[in-house]
């Protein structure tokens, strides 16, 4: 099978985010999650929204501090409000939903970091960013596929 | 407001960004910008009086992110963007019995990404009007 881990050379990958996304996925899309990674823990030349150990330890700070004004939540609360209002749920969840990530509070954004398994993956469910150097999308990730480093 | 007019607003805000950081527009949705362009045009044909013309004037706030230099690019990125989430983050306390207040959009802005924010000083954006329930 071709897939992610021969293409890319690297058999896996490497993703933080935040437990609001995982939660929210769970509940509405089946457990199938969108799923940004790195094919380093700590890619050097990404930015810090996409190095997945400067996002972590970024974020671990924040809600040990309950950092409520800090921009990365309002960052974070952006991207997830994006990607509920271009998904294919109904008006209604989408509303309840944005509405939910606008009420969150600080530690609904604590992080996971997560190893993937690039070696099950087939190559058509890869989505070059193109941004940063290292930096890739599966939209439909499964769980089977995903281990927790910290959970 | 009913929820199909909270999401087209959303929606036109998702469209800002397609305009304004494609990558992130990516990142976020599997969407083309013609689907996202359709479902818009769909929720506003379910949408009347006060309501339209107000979706009206941020889809023309969105054609000024297309023609606009950078600075104003981010400008009206802001704009559109402040206006659906100022309707997103206060929906469960829309009412009838409602109050009205000015609120700064610059306050919006400070809400927003630091990325953004170089863009937004010197600016002044405007006021919007918001309904909080007392």
């Amino acid at each position: 099978m071709p897939t992610i881990a021969k293409h890319l050379g690297k058999d896996v990958g490497y993703s933080c985010q935040p437990w609001l996304a995982i939660d929210i996925a769970d509940r509405y899309f089946g457990g199938k999650y969108r799923t940004w990674f790195a094919t380093s823990v700590n890619p050097q030349l990404n930015g810090s929204s996409s190095n997945p150990l400067v996002l972590f330890q970024e974020l671990d700070r924040i809600t040990y501090t309950n950092d409520f004004h800090h921009s990365r939540i309002n960052q974070l609360k952006g991207k997830l409000s994006h990607w509920i209002s271009g998904s294919k749920l109904t008006s209604a969840d989408i509303v309840d939903l944005l509405a939910e990530i606008a009420a969150a509070p600080v530690p609904a954004f604590r992080p996971r970091l997560w190893k993937l398994d690039l070696r099950n993956i087939h190559i058509s469910r890869l989505i070059d960013i193109g941004q940063f150097p290292d930096e890739y999308l599966v939209s439909d990730l499964i769980k089977a596929e995903i281990v927790e480093l910290v959970p | 407001m009913n929820d199909e007019v909270i999401h087209a607003y959303a929606l036109i805000g998702l469209r800002a960004l397609a305009e304004y950081d494609f990558n992130e527009f990516k990142r976020s949705t599997d969407l083309t910008k013609g689907r996202l362009d359709d479902r818009i045009n769909e929720l506003l044909g379910q949408t009347h009086g006060q309501e339209r013309e107000d979706l009206n004037r941020q889809l023309d706030q969105l054609e000024s992110i297309r023609h606009e230099s950078e600075n104003q690019v981010a400008a009206a990125f802001l704009r559109v963007r402040s206006a659906w989430r100022a309707r997103s983050v206060h929906r469960p306390l829309l009412s009838d019995t409602s109050v009205r207040l000015s609120w700064e959009f610059e306050r919006a802005a400070a809400a927003l990404p630091s990325m953004l924010r170089p863009f937004t000083i010197g600016h002044r954006l405007g006021t919007m009007n918001i309904c909080v329930w007392v």
